[in-house]
């Protein structure tokens, strides 16, 4: 994640991560934090760049049957609900 | 006081050993050298080293006349007056003794004699600072061996007089130096401050009075009586005396031993246009004419002469005649109210002239004091407040007992409020004893406790208490004045008060009191409790207050059993309208209490007018507002119209400084409650300051300076005030005369153009409520919720204070958009958005958006009901969305508050981080309220607080501040004169200053010279050295 992708990007990267669920908690605990969204900010992203791609985590966590990661910088379990 | 060697008393006696051993500290004897002898005054009856033997009046009925009563400074009031009786009734049957018949049968008489006397021996021998001395016995002060012999030739001759034993004990030690010549006092307890023969201590203390004897006596002396008189027998005869002005009504003066001896006087309360109160005038008999309080002075003071020829205040100084100040009583009439007073009457006599010229500057410079018009400065009126500068003037006088009461009194009711703060007087108030709360309580840790009320609340509950629940109550936020409060209303109600309580809070806070009722009571109390309730906002409790009605009922202050204030800092103005409602509604039981302290002196006098029901703003308060604005003038430094600080001690005459500043702190003791944080229980979370200073870009400043250009010299002008107090010279010692002021601090311009500085202030203020610095503190927020997350923490959410209405909806957006996916809360008056990513949310969980006012309750899917989904009125709506929707919403990490609605009240303890985005208040106060919206009680994070300030990127001096950098002045100009007065005020013992300067018919050893010789008095100084010595002995 060392420059910004477009979000199709991140879909085929988290799709990918599906095959080892522990390599998706990883990514997933190390993007939703405030450090990642401040290097995200810091690099030009939007608020809406970094919601979507939080919102893929979760909608890909709500999709598997999986519990996400606790903590964080947002609940994932919040956001995977939201309409 | 020095301490010298005494001689040894090994040889006097049993009796002289009790004496001694009381007198000596540590192996030595303390001698006060009272007086300087003179061969005249040493020709009058001596008094010496006296042990009285006994009162057997078998061997002398005859000695009462020989006898005399010591006073001390350590008798007390009720001793004295218990003395007074007891020898007033000796006396008495000592008269019908030796007016019997000869060979009546006075075997009864006789007994009942010996059983007075042998109570007033025994109580003098309680060691209460009263003795009983002798008026031919003495003893010299000598070299050891020759006061062995003196002494046991006075023990001789007392076993020669036929005293069969030594019973009493203590006894008052007067000697006279042989050698110098010098009368010593020894001093067992306490300074000597009355010395009079028994029968005339009798008189004077007794419990009757002879007063109207002597007026028996005044009213055949024409020439007293015409000098008394004010009003001529036409002058009486016109229109104002025959008004009716209330009843006439029948005085007496008091004590008269028999009928023949009353007299009683018709009298009017009457007022010259001149005056500033009104006085009794007696309107018939031989006193027709003259004020009531003037007879009853003159027959006190012909009283008191002969005191005073009797006692050693005429030896002390025998140039003098026996004229000398004297302390009275006086009734008068101040709006509407009998109070009584207390009276100096200073001789007239050329002697007397310097005291006379000090006690006129007095009265103009102290409130309470007044000078008597036409009175040539010889009379004074004022409050036993003021008895110690009165006293500081005039340390020798005379004083009726009447004035002495009083001013004990005085006395007493202050040390009252010590007293309810004990440790066993606060046992009534703690939860348990008063009842209905809640086993426990979360502390600020996260752990279950039994719940209790805190010292501060149970001693603010002590005061609230003793002044028949009413008073004026600042607590630092967080300490629980809410709960303070309901638990005052508990206690009202469990004393039988059936009437709703009032409680009046700024909008948007109507649902706190409710909350904590049942936050903090069984849910059986509480019920109870909320249904005597009644809340109001300020602007319908003004509006009622107005109209005299509410939803068509009368609104009238009976209808309610007592009225609480909630934080009512914002209506301490009594010139504004809610200050105005709260003067105006006066409820004998009122309770004020905020969080943001007001040591301004006119909202301390606003709040305690408010207090104790005083309409400051009334046409009769007229007398009260002059009263408190000259009060304001003697303590405080004002530049313009600012209040800067307290000026301490001011010169009456040269040498003679008057500091009213005790006085003050008192006074702010007596009437105002006041705690800050640094006094709780519980200590407060560490709280971190982060600056976020923001450079101004080379064209937003321009723009700002331009903008700055009309206010720039008022504003250098305020920051000189401010900061350097209007000093040219701030750094430099003012060492003598008036200090240099800037020409800014003089300047009346400054004043006009603060006046008009609104409109621009508001301009800058807008000027800087930029994005940019939106922009930089939600990058700050982000950072600091990295730090907590390296931290191991959850993330801190923020609250954030503007007074721009508009930029709140502007923060919200803009944090929304700085740290993304998380919700952000724009907390308006009248509704509450949520913001998510740039966007305003139309729900959020169940809720629809925007929050507004109406009722809701937790769930709203459910039916309401009494327990788990209580229904909120519509008026809570702010405090249950903040509390229960926002607080309980992790996702929730900003919350914008517009300041003026949200500042106070409002507990947000769930938010860790407190951003100032502006300034944009005067008060230093409100900054802090806004922090303790966090930063209070059950805070269980450390809490940072951050400013953003715009700065000059290019200062032209060190004057060249931003209005950000003046206010910060500004804030520190708060803190200084909170720290002089409320915090002050806290060091202060009620009453202390008082008690030391009470009034007696005697001579303060102690007082400094200087003052005495001012006074023509005569004086030896608390010390025996040969200075002083020698001076006393100069004395003609």
């Amino acid at each position: 994640m060392s420059e910004l992708k477009p979000l199709s990007e991140w879909k085929s990267f988290i799709k990918e991560l599906e095959a080892d669920p522990a390599e998706l908690y990883a990514a997933a605990e190390a993007a939703n934090s405030a450090q990642w969204v401040h290097t995200m900010m810091e690099r030009g992203a939007t608020a809406h760049d970094v919601q979507a791609v939080l919102e893929l985590f979760a909608q890909r966590f709500k999709a598997l049957g999986f519990v996400p990661p606790a903590g964080g910088y947002v609940d994932l379990g919040w956001l995977a609900e939201k309409p | 006081m020095a301490l010298i060697k005494f001689p040894a008393f090994g040889t006097i006696g049993a009796t002289l050993h009790t004496a001694v051993e009381h007198a000596k500290p540590a192996g030595e004897a303390s001698v006060i050298p009272a007086w300087a002898p003179k061969a005249e005054a040493l020709a009058r009856p001596t008094r010496g080293l006296e042990a009285l033997a006994s009162l057997d009046l078998g061997v002398g009925l005859s000695d009462i006349n020989e006898m005399r009563i010591v006073l001390t400074d350590a008798a007390k009031p009720a001793t004295i007056e218990r003395v007074g009786q007891e020898t007033h009734r000796l006396v008495r049957l000592y008269k019908e003794l030796t007016d019997a018949q000869p060979g009546a049968d006075t075997t009864q008489l006789e007994e009942e004699m010996r059983k007075v006397a042998k109570g007033l021996t025994s109580r003098l021998a309680g060691q209460k600072g009263v003795f009983l001395s002798k008026n031919d016995a003495r003893v010299d002060l000598v070299a050891p061996e020759t006061a062995a012999k003196q002494a046991g030739a006075v023990a001789d001759d007392a076993q020669g007089a036929g005293r069969r034993s030594a019973k009493v004990a203590t006894a008052a030690a007067v000697a006279v130096d042989p050698i110098t010549g010098e009368r010593v006092v020894l001093q067992p307890m306490g300074r000597v401050v009355e010395d009079l023969p028994l029968t005339r201590f009798a008189e004077l203390h007794g419990e009757r009075s002879n007063r109207g004897a002597e007026a028996k006596i005044l009213a055949t002396d024409k020439a007293a009586v015409q000098s008394m008189r004010t009003l001529s027998d036409a002058e009486l005869d016109k229109a104002d005396l025959r008004k009716p002005d209330g009843p006439i009504e029948y005085v007496t003066l008091t004590g008269a031993d028999g009928t023949d001896q009353t007299f009683t006087y018709p009298t009017r309360w009457f007022k010259k246009p001149s005056d500033l109160f009104a006085r009794r005038m007696v309107i018939e008999g031989p006193f027709r004419g003259s004020y009531l309080d003037d007879v009853a002075s003159k027959v006190d003071e012909a009283s008191l002469s002969k005191a005073t020829q009797e006692s050693r205040l005429l030896w002390l100084s025998p140039k003098k005649s026996n004229v000398q100040p004297v302390i009275s009583t006086v009734q008068v009439r101040e709006a509407g109210e009998v109070k009584t007073k207390l009276r100096v009457r200073i001789p007239s006599t050329p002697d007397w002239t310097a005291v006379r010229q000090s006690q006129a500057q007095l009265a103009k410079a102290l409130p309470d004091v007044k000078q008597i018009d036409d009175s040539k400065s010889t009379m004074f009126v004022f409050d036993p407040t003021n008895f110690a500068f009165i006293k500081k003037v005039a340390p020798a006088f005379a004083s009726t007992k009447e004035a002495q009461l009083l001013v004990d009194g005085h006395v007493d009711e202050l040390l009252k409020f010590e007293k309810a703060l004990t440790p066993e007087a606060l046992r009534k108030f703690s939860a348990r004893a008063i009842g209905g709360f809640r086993e426990t309580t979360v502390d600020n840790q996260g752990r279950i406790q039994p719940f209790e009320l805190s010292s501060i609340q149970r001693s603010t509950l002590a005061r609230l208490e003793m002044d028949g629940w009413r008073g004026a109550v600042t607590l630092g936020t967080g300490m629980g004045k809410t709960l303070v409060g309901i638990t005052a209303m508990e206690m009202m109600a469990k004393g039988g008060e059936k009437r709703p309580f009032l409680v009046v809070v700024p909008d948007g806070l109507e649902g706190n009191f409710p909350a904590e009722i049942y936050a903090k009571r069984t849910p059986e109390t509480a019920q109870r409790l909320a249904d005597q309730l009644k809340v109001m906002t300020y602007t319908e409790f003004r509006r009622a207050v107005k109209k005299g009605e509410l939803d068509g009922q009368p609104f009238d202050k009976s209808t309610f059993g007592a009225v609480i204030y909630d934080e009512v800092h914002i209506a301490t103005d009594r010139r504004t309208a809610n200050g105005a409602a709260i003067l105006k509604f006066g409820h004998e039981h009122t309770i004020e209490m905020t969080g943001t302290p007001q040591p301004e002196p006119e909202r301390l006098q606003a709040m305690d007018a408010g207090v104790r029901g005083l309409d400051l703003n009334s046409p009769e308060a007229k007398a009260d507002r002059r009263k408190a604005r000259k009060w304001r003038e003697l303590l405080f430094t004002e530049v313009n119209g600012v209040t800067t600080g307290v000026k301490g001690p001011f010169e009456l005459r040269r040498g003679l400084k008057i500091d009213p500043t005790r006085d003050m702190l008192e006074w702010i003791r007596s009437r105002f409650i006041y705690a800050d944080n640094l006094k709780d229980d519980v200590a407060l979370p560490k709280r971190t300051d982060v600056h976020l200073t923001l450079p101004m870009s080379t064209v937003f400043e321009d723009t700002y300076r331009k903008l700055a250009v009309p206010v720039k010299t008022a504003l250098e002008g305020l920051v000189s005030i401010y900061r350097d107090q209007g000093l040219a010279n701030p750094t430099e010692p003012v060492t003598s005369g008036r200090p240099k002021l800037t020409p800014q601090a003089r300047d009346e311009r400054v004043r006009e153009v603060r006046k008009s500085l609104k409109t621009p202030i508001a301009e800058l203020s807008k000027l800087t409520n930029t994005e940019e610095k939106l922009t930089q503190v939600g990058k700050a927020l982000l950072e600091k919720m990295h730090e907590d997350e390296v931290g191991g923490l959850p993330a801190s959410r923020s609250l954030l204070f503007t007074d721009d209405p508009k930029y709140v909806q502007e923060s919200a957006r803009v944090m929304s958009l700085r740290i993304p996916g998380k919700l952000h809360a724009a907390c308006m008056g009248d509704r509450i958005d949520v913001y998510q990513n740039g966007e305003k949310l139309s729900s959020l969980g169940p809720y629809k958006l925007p929050f507004k006012e109406k009722a809701y309750r937790p769930d709203p899917s459910m039916p309401a009901n009494s327990t788990t989904n209580r229904e909120v009125p519509a008026d809570q709506w702010r405090t249950f969305v903040l509390n229960n929707v926002l607080g309980q919403h992790p996702e929730v990490s900003t919350t914008t508050l517009f300041g003026p609605t949200y500042q106070t009240g409002q507990n947000l303890q769930w938010a860790s981080t407190v951003v100032h985005l502006d300034r944009d208040t005067w008060s230093d106060f409100n900054m802090r309220q806004r922090e303790a919206r966090s930063l209070r009680r059950g805070q269980t994070r450390p809490v940072t607080v951050m400013h953003a300030d715009y700065t000059f990127a290019k200062p032209q001096s060190t004057l060249d501040r931003t209005l950000d950098q003046v206010r910060e002045l500004q804030a520190k100009n708060d803190r200084g004169l909170l720290q002089q007065t409320l915090v002050a005020a806290q060091d202060i013992k009620l009453g202390e200053g008082l008690k030391r300067a009470r009034p007696s018919t005697a001579f303060d050893v102690n007082a400094p010279l200087p003052a005495q010789n001012d006074l023509g008095s005569f004086a030896l100084g608390a010390s025996p050295t040969p200075a002083n010595v020698g001076q006393a002995r100069a004395m003609p």
